[in-house]
């Protein structure tokens, strides 16, 4: 356990520590028949080691898209353009092949649904067997094994099972092995794509658990993807919520969540439905066809504080003092007009128009 | 803002109507296996669970995936077979009837469930769908009149206008708007009873409040009675009078919400209620249960939780496989090549393994001795002295040239009166007897 101080001492080096990978004005489209889907619209993040930045937003928002975009795991289709930087190199337009020697032992994924991503014919020897062998394969066949049993030990998995078949876990057992598979190789940095959705309350917990011990022990960068806002606050240093393709609020996960400043956090932490819940409340509408995004800022339709020039022009990023990046005409009172401030006419929007 | 209406709370449970009566209800489930395709016993899903159901009041069927929730909300509505025990709709038994004679109780008794999508047949419009209950029953055999009630229906559940949703496939619907078309269905027949499974869980966050509100306006409105089955006890909290924990097949746990989360009493209670994720409350760390639900096939002795309760005592239902996953769990801290050591002092340990063994003889491996096995349990003894393991363990000798271990009798704590100040709260578990 840490004390006090020293965690402090650690964010601080966090802090000064360089990025183990920045995105720069990301974008990513796909193809439809309804024009192009711009899934991805612009976006700059940075993650440290050891840092865990938490990605939320409805369905649809982009969050995942934006996952897979940084690791170059997109479909045939999608475009990509901006820049990723990692370890000096931009991983945006790199030749697939090179992209392919860096997945597994620098950047990491996890999935949301251990039970479809192991292969049921293989034992988990055989899946560690095949992912060390793939990007090690000096290793002799007793270090594989003792690699592996490591990277499970620390998940919880007793060394009894490793020669067991995926059906023979439990779901929750089925994620931690998934974690260990993406461990193995130590990545600098790892997408986990919603690793908890499927599992109960217990043992999405313990996972979370896992999780934060990762970053303490191995200084692992950690892109954690969720919709449940309880999971970031407990779970992440950062967190950037999205909204139709951009981040509309990046800060401190403590910060962001005490006092949210964009109004689409504080409309979606006050319909959460949390212990503290003593009335339901919800945001009208739904997300905006990204095919047709509407002017201005994407959240103005459903925002109960937009202005005129909500709906007239795209807001600037401000960084705010307390720290966090707002997406956001509201704070920015001299860079608009009077006119533009006063508040906007929306039309009245259907109880079932949504999600 | 919407506040939560103030219904069947305010009403004494005995002022009102009984209208379910559950008296040690069994689902159970039987597995074939083995040779010949004989009996290899059973999954017991759901226990010997009781409880009554009043009128206008919304019970939580709350427990993890595995605790039998689900059974238990579908065999209420007969779409489990019950196999012992009564269910009690209006004094008139459930449990057994033909499915001829269920049939026509359906139309008073509805489920909602999971999976939106799931639930739609995606070749059939909304009208034809919606009004499909009204057909079946032979409620309004006039089509027109019958269209202009389902029309009715989906205004009802906030799908307005109705026309623009009347033709429509399931496919062109949203998550959240194919729930509401769900929910036309379920109460179009003019329902007493609403079996909701997990309504909300699939949709996305901001519409889980919409369509949570649209139960409580519904249940306003039409008088209804809602068993709301879910693992998310954030929502439970929000929208039950009553909830009931459940755990591998039984009632752990029954009390008015507050009392249950304001007063857990049961240790599974307390450990479902420590780990729920909340946006209020940053990084706080959190005592949780090892392990998950064990198998249904083959339960613990004793209590079903005492494998995973950190305050479990001797009388909880020790057996050998709890000191098979104490030597896992020393393994996984100690690593790889203690483990390798110490397994090549048993000979074959299935006794750490199979079910129900409560006097162990662990035979040593070839070149060992009964002392080696005794004296590696006691220094994992010493290691994990704190685990609750060890307050089950009655004896460990050397005798015969074997290792013997013996365990507390155990026995199954029964659900029974913990208090009766406001509401009747009751557990099951050895710490409140």
């Amino acid at each position: 356990m840490t004390t006090a101080s020293s965690t402090e001492s650690t964010t601080e080096a966090r802090e000064s520590a360089s990025p183990v990978l920045s995105a720069r004005d990301l974008r990513v489209w796909y193809g439809s028949t309804r024009g192009p889907v711009a899934a991805v619209d612009g976006v700059t993040f940075d993650v440290r080691p050891g840092e865990t930045l938490g990605l939320v937003g409805e369905s649809g928002c982009g969050k995942s898209t934006l996952g897979r975009g940084v690791l170059g795991l997109l479909p045939a289709g999608a475009a990509v353009d901006g820049e990723v930087r990692f370890a000096g190199k931009n991983l945006v337009g790199m030749p697939a092949k090179e992209l392919q020697q860096l997945r597994g032992p620098e950047l990491g994924l996890i999935f949301q649904e251990p039970m479809t991503r192991l292969n049921p014919l293989m034992k988990v020897s055989e899946h560690f067997e095949e992912t060390l062998k793939t990007h090690h394969p000096e290793l002799p066949k007793d270090q594989i094994r003792s690699r592996a049993l490591e990277a499970l030990r620390g998940m919880g998995i007793p060394a009894s099972r490793y020669e067991s078949y995926p059906h023979e876990f439990s779901g929750g057992m089925r994620q931690r092995i998934m974690i260990a598979l993406a461990l193995v190789l130590r990545p600098a940095f790892v997408v986990a794509d919603e690793p908890t959705t499927a599992l109960d309350v217990l043992v999405e917990a313990q996972i979370i658990q896992i999780l934060a011990d990762l970053r303490r022990n191995f200084d692992t960068a950690l892109v954690l993807i969720t919709h449940n806002l309880g999971i970031v606050a407990e779970a992440c240093d950062r967190v950037a919520v999205m909204y139709a393709g951009h981040i509309v609020e990046q800060g401190d996960a403590r910060e962001v969540f005490a006092n949210p400043q964009h109004p689409y956090t504080q409309e979606l932490l006050r319909s959460t439905i949390s212990l503290g819940t003593t009335g339901l409340h919800f945001i009208p509408g739904s997300p905006p066809d990204l095919a047709h995004p509407p002017v201005g800022c994407r959240f103005h339709p459903r925002c109960p504080k937009a202005m005129r020039v909500c709906a007239e022009e795209a807001p600037p990023e401000v960084l705010l003092p307390s720290g966090s990046r707002n997406t956001c005409w509201l704070p920015v009172p001299d860079m608009t007009t009077a006119e533009g401030r006063l508040p906007l006419e929306v039309e009245e929007i259907s109880v079932a128009d949504e999600a | 803002m919407l506040t939560k209406p103030d219904t069947a709370t305010s009403e004494t449970a005995k002022d009102a109507e009984t209208l379910i009566e559950v008296a040690d209800l069994q689902v159970h489930f039987p597995l074939r296996g083995g040779l010949f395709n004989r009996d290899a016993g059973a999954v017991k899903a759901v226990d010997g669970v009781s409880f009554s159901l009043n009128k206008g009041e919304v019970l939580g069927l709350v427990g993890e995936s595995g605790s039998g929730k689900t059974t238990l909300g579908r065999t209420l509505l007969g779409l489990n077979r019950a196999t012992g025990g009564s269910i009690r709709y209006r004094g008139r038994e459930l449990a057994g009837l033909k499915e001829s004679d269920l049939r026509p109780l359906r139309r008073k008794l509805q489920m909602v469930f999971q999976d939106p999508h799931a639930s739609l047949n995606p070749s059939m419009d909304i009208a034809t769908a919606v009004g499909h209950p009204l057909q079946i029953h032979g409620l309004v055999p006039d089509p027109v009149e019958r269209r202009a009630k389902v029309a009715e229906t989906l205004e009802r559940v906030g799908l307005s206008p109705a026309e623009l949703f009347m033709d429509k496939f399931p496919s062109d619907l949203s998550g959240g708007q194919k729930q509401r078309a769900v929910m036309a269905r379920a109460i179009i027949a003019g329902p007493e009873l609403l079996v909701a499974d997990e309504p909300i869980s699939m949709l996305d966050m901001s519409v889980r409040a919409k369509i949570l509100q649209l139960f409580l306006d519904l249940k306003r409105d039409l008088d209804l009675t809602y068993v709301y089955v879910t693992h998310d006890l954030a929502s439970a909290k929000f929208f039950c009078d009553r909830i009931a924990i459940m755990y591998l097949g039984r009632v752990v746990e029954i009390g008015p919400t507050e009392e249950i989360f304001a007063n857990p009493r049961h240790p599974y209670t307390k450990a479902l209620l420590g780990a729920i994720p909340d946006p209020e409350k940053v990084g706080v760390p959190r005592d949780l249960p090892r392990g998950e639900i064990p198998d249904a096939a083959a339960p613990p002795l004793g209590c079903s939780f005492h494998p995973r309760c950190p305050v479990a005592v001797a009388g909880c239902g020790w057996e050998g496989r709890d000191l098979g996953a104490l030597l896992e769990r020393h393994w996984l801290a100690e690593g790889e090549d203690v483990r390798v050591a110490d397994t090549a002092l048993f000979g074959r340990p299935v006794e750490l393994t199979a079910p129900g063994i409560r006097q162990l003889s662990l035979t040593p491996g070839r070149g060992h001795e009964a002392a080696a096995i005794i004296s590696l349990l006691d220094r994992v003894r010493e290691k994990t002295a704190e685990d609750p393991f060890w307050r089950g363990v009655k004896t460990i000798e050397a005798r015969d040239g074997k290792a013997h271990v013996e365990f507390a009798e155990g026995t199954d704590p029964r659900l029974k009166l913990v208090s009766n100040t406001t509401a009747p709260i009751q557990a099951a578990c050895h710490l409140v007897d």
